[in-house]
């Protein structure tokens, strides 16, 4: 029996063990990204879950450096953009990256003692012993030596004499590569027995630490040698999940960070969290002077840089599935050139003629009103058309028109030109036609590699979730010897039913799913009143509503959610669904005078709810109307409870 | 063969001719200092099968009882509603007798919860040194039980002449009933974390790179959480357990199909671990074995850590908390952040058998 593997099972790349096949599978856009100051002060990037920093870190440190450094033709893009961001010289490396993550052990620091500067000193002790172990490794790793034979090779040298950093080399075992790692490993072990304790212990005085972040000042003072001799690249300490990180942590560490007086670059990355303090960085200095601020996600309104992320996701799908069709399939064609996106197939097979049927609708419409003549040139360039593209454009003529005749048209004029209907239409109208016509004729819709990617919601562990599930079917295909190439029909199958999997898993695995579920079928709500208006309102498509910012900063305040009913429960599932990525947020919208939080669902939660894929259109609500949502049971929901008790 | 701690141990259930009663009172009268009945109170309506039971053969015991977080009204009232009868249940069960409730800590990380409680019953003055300890874990997840269970064998083993020492005999009860366990569905199931008291000296920085292999005892309807836990761990290798022999011989098959073991987590046939479905001490000679044999065969090549998760029923649970505590092995646990309940529980709770794992004191020699 052969056993398939689905290459992208391994969800997120920066799980993928061996750096080979983390740096094969990179998308290197990501890297273009960056901005151009980067080195001398503290980059502060943000994203949803599974949107990527991660990888962002990985690629900088050894393990991956190395790689590109034996310039395989696969890594070449990789390399090209290294080199690019200053990291790489040839084959010189100038900025060595060590990733500390800080989702391990630091948070249950605060359980051990009430006193807080106990709990700071024990953070910075035990994340200085990760730093210096992190540096060595790196250095060595770099070197072509390894961890832990070679650690006498390295050293930490000062620079010059000042006795600060003498006085710091001797806290931290001393400038050797083995002292150091001795050092940080007893300071790991003595910290880790304390927090796994199950019988009562005491903090000795001696495992107090410090409160200060040492290790910045110790790179800061001394250069980093190998067998006696310089090593040239510039240490980049990375900071991954900064967000597990109980807030004064966070914040003491961003302070530490944010200082300019030091020679190591800094990198801190955390996920977004659009209803936390977090959110304000304030207190960590101000941008572009004291730290730089990346969001991995494009706005939902930056149709250029969608489109720009759109293109990596697809860039990594080939990457991820290439190798596997060419091995199981013997198929050159890349992983979306296998999905058809071939719609004048699908409408052929319906039982009714899609087509006819709507230009019908469409000229009796035009016939019964004031003006016939008037819609005559746009209706011939519908009948130009066939197939799914004459379906699409008689159905957004008929919302056309139906804006048209709201404008008081001149009945005596010249017929409308029919490039007019390209200027009053656009790309969300045209969206929330072919949609309109999918849902009202039963027709495959959610299929070709446009839809996938965005599908993937501006996330990179989500969209190789799709693609997993479309690339299972492959599989079975090719288990029985049939082409491997997905219809329309069967993509369309694959995607409704990932999509209402995902719908299930929100109430499953996410905190707060069922309240969460129900704000998100109020949205769709709001998303079916406007859909079921003949004139489409501009902009069409809802997939989102919006909260001023003020109300926002309401919820934020404990003593407001204390006293109005529904507030706490709105902020948990807000902030959860935040978190988990099942809304994106968007702070600081502006539109009609006011500055908004404009939450978006998760686009694989559209093709559930029969909703188009584009950003760009929401319907804001005011707090004290959200809050009746969670206050009132919605009359489907009512039903369904009468119904289980019944059975029950 | 090396001879593991428990390889020869006492268990009684209903219908195996050694009740759980029987074994209680045999405990109970080589305790100097009376007994004790731990529990937890929440919303499991086994929560108090147990309790019952004790207080109808032991004489004036002290109990205590840990608070468990009320389910959200959201996920399911009748969650809600449970909790609230079993309250009402326990204090009629408890009036005038002496009980101790702990409450849940406030704590920044989920695991410490675990670790504080376990904490304040060896180290609070509540538990004398010589009794009869009984910790009911049917109504206790993962996180709680196992770090309470840790702290008194910890508190066992200590020196006699350590002043926290406690003697005594050791035992833990629950009520099992795979029924009821179906009708039960853990929500808001994120990320997975190392169980309190069982880190050990995983995955320091300090260490080189280890060959992680992971061993999850897998059950029915898990799927989120062992996601959650690969994700954590990342390991370079599986092997799960399956249940065989168990009451149904095909559920080891069904729960490889559940899965798609094969096929999403990689797991290759020969690399499958089985042990008996209704003993957790068949379950524990496993890992115990398993645990060995991968150390000898790897520990000259690769610096290698086995890690084991429980996704399976309570007693099961035991094996893999015995087996862990034994040889240091880091467990990884998922905390579900809400409870809803599939149906009525009122017919499926006439299936529930209890259990006695009788742990330390007069049946391994130690007097």
């Amino acid at each position: 029996m052969t056993l398939y593997r689905n290459p992208f099972s391994q969800r997120a790349a920066h799980h993928l063990k061996h750096d080979d096949q983390f740096v094969s599978n990179f998308g290197p856009g990501i890297i273009g990204r960056l901005p151009d100051d980067v080195w001398d002060r503290l980059l502060i990037v943000r994203s949803a879950k599974g949107g990527g920093k991660s990888s962002l870190m990985r690629i900088f440190s050894a393990g991956s450096l190395n790689v590109v450094r034996q310039k395989y033709p696969e890594t070449a893009p990789v390399r090209q953009a290294l080199a690019g961001a200053g990291v790489l010289d040839g084959d010189e490396v100038r900025r060595l990256g060590v990733v500390v993550s800080l989702d391990r052990d630091y948070r249950a620091l605060l359980d051990l003692s009430e006193d807080p500067g106990v709990v700071r000193k024990l953070f910075f002790r035990l994340l200085d012993a990760r730093v210096i172990v992190g540096i060595v490794k790196a250095a060595l790793e770099v070197s072509g030596l390894q961890y832990p034979r070679d650690l006498s090779t390295f050293s930490l040298v000062p620079n010059g004499e000042d006795p600060r950093t003498e006085v710091l080399l001797a806290r931290v075992g001393g400038g050797n590569g083995r002292a150091l790692v001795q050092f940080a490993r007893s300071v790991e072990r003595q910290t880790i027995r304390m927090v796994d304790a199950v019988l009562p212990t005491s903090l000795g005085e001696d495992v107090l630490g410090h409160s200060e972040l040492y290790s910045l000042e110790l790179l800061t003072g001394c250069r980093l040698s190998i067998r006696g001799g310089p090593l040239a690249a510039q240490p980049l300490l990375m900071f991954d999940d900064g967000h597990k990180l109980g807030p004064d942590q966070r914040l003491a560490l961003l302070d530490a960070l944010r200082r300019r007086d030091t020679a190591v670059a800094r990198w801190y990355a955390e996920r977004f969290e659009a209803l936390s303090e977090q959110e304000l960085l304030g207190e960590v200095g101000e941008e572009d002077r004291d730290y730089v601020l990346l969001r991995l996600e494009p706005r939902g309104d930056d149709r250029a840089q969608q489109q720009k992320f759109e293109s990596f996701l697809i860039d990594v799908a080939h990457r991820r599935g290439h190798e596997a069709l060419l091995v199981y399939a013997q198929e050159r064609s890349s992983f979306t050139e296998m999905l058809s996106d071939d719609r004048d197939a699908v409408l052929s097979s319906c039982s009714t003629n899609v087509v006819s049927s709507l230009a019908n609708r469409v000229r009796t419409a035009a016939d019964e009103s004031l003006a016939p003549a008037r819609y005559q040139n746009w209706l011939d360039s519908a009948k130009a058309l066939a197939g799914w593209d004459a379906a699409v454009r008689w159905r957004e003529l008929e919302v056309l028109m139906a804006r048209d005749r709201d404008r008081q048209p001149d009945l005596f004029g010249e017929a409308l030109p029919a490039e007019e209907a390209q200027e009053r239409s656009n790309a969300g109208l045209r969206e929330a036609a072919a949609i309109a016509v999918a849902n009202e004729f039963d027709v495959p819709y959610f299929a070709g590699p446009r839809m996938l990617a965005k599908l993937g919601g501006l996330n990179v562990e989500q969209f190789l979730e799709v693609c997993g599930a479309l690339f299972d079917r492959m599989l079975t295909y090719v288990s029985i010897g049939r082409d491997p190439r997905l219809s329309v029909e069967v993509q369309d199958r694959v995607i409704r039913k990932a999509s209402n999997l995902y719908w299930e898993r929100v109430r499953r695995e996410v905190p707060c799913g069922a309240d969460i579920q129900l704000l998100i079928e109020h949205i769709v709500d709001i998303a079916r009143l406007e859909e079921g208006k003949p004139k489409v309102p501009y902009p069409p498509g809802v997939t989102g509503t919006a909260l001023l910012m003020v109300e926002r900063d309401h919820l934020l305040d404990e003593n407001f959610r204390r006293s109005h009913p529904g507030a706490d429960r709105l902020f948990h599932a807000l902030a959860s669904a935040v978190a988990h990525n099942v809304l994106s947020a968007q702070p600081d919208y502006s539109v009609k005078g006011g500055r908004y939080l404009v939450l978006y669902l998760n686009r694989l939660l559209c093709p559930r709810f029969n909703l188009p894929l584009g950003y760009g259109s929401f319907r804001e609500r005011r707090l004290r109307e959200m809050l009746s949502w969670m206050i009132e049971v919605p009359a489907h929901r009512q039903r369904q409870s009468d119904q289980a008790s019944l059975q029950l | 063969m090396t001879e593991s701690r428990w390889d020869h141990y006492v268990m009684g259930h209903d219908g195996n001719g050694q009740s759980p009663e029987g074994l209680w009172v045999t405990a109970s009268e080589l305790a100097a200092e009376g007994s004790v009945y731990i529990l937890g109170l929440g919303f499991d309506p086994r929560c108090l099968d147990g309790l019952r039971r004790f207080l109808d053969c032991i004489e004036d015991p002290r109990i205590i009882a840990i608070e468990l977080p009320p389910p959200a009204d959201i996920a399911d009232p009748y969650a809600v509603e449970l909790a609230e009868g079993n309250r009402e249940a326990f204090d009629s069960l408890t009036r005038d007798r002496g009980t101790h409730f702990v409450a849940f800590p406030n704590v920044e990380e989920q695991a410490s919860a675990g670790r504080n409680i376990a904490k304040e019953l060896t180290g609070g003055g509540l538990l004398p040194s010589d009794a009869h300890v009984v910790v009911d874990i049917s109504a206790l997840p993962t996180s709680i039980f196992f770090p309470v269970i840790k702290g008194l064998l910890e508190s066992h083993d200590l020196a006699k002449t350590d002043p926290s020492h406690m003697g005594g005999q050791l035992q833990i009860v629950a009520s099992e009933n795979p029924a009821v366990d179906m009708l039960i569905e853990e929500q808001g199931v994120t990320e997975a974390a190392l169980v309190g008291g069982f880190r050990f000296q995983f995955d320091l920085d300090a260490d080189q790179d280890t060959t992680v292999i992971w061993v999850p005892v897998i059950g029915e309807n898990a799927e989120p959480v062992l996601r959650a836990v690969r994700e954590r761990l990342s390991p370079d290798d599986i092997c799960p357990v399956l249940p065989f022999p168990a009451k149904d011989p095909r559920r080891a098959d069904r729960l490889v199909s559940e899965y798609q073991l094969f096929q999403h987590y990689d797991v290759r046939p020969h690399s499958i671990i089985h042990a008996d479905e209704r003993n957790p001490f068949d379950l524990y000679r496993t890992l115990s074995r398993f645990h060995r044999e991968t150390r000898e065969a790897l520990n000259e090549i690769v610096e290698s850590a086995v890690v084991v998760s429980s996704h399976s029923t309570k007693l099961l649970s035991i094996g893999v908390l015995l087996a862990a505590y034994e040889h240091e092995l880091p467990v990884v646990a998922v905390s579900a952040m809400e409870y809803r309940l599939l149906g009525s529980v009122d017919e499926a709770m006439e299936g529930n058998t209890l259990v006695c794992i009788w742990l330390t004191g007069a049946p391994y020699d130690e007097s």
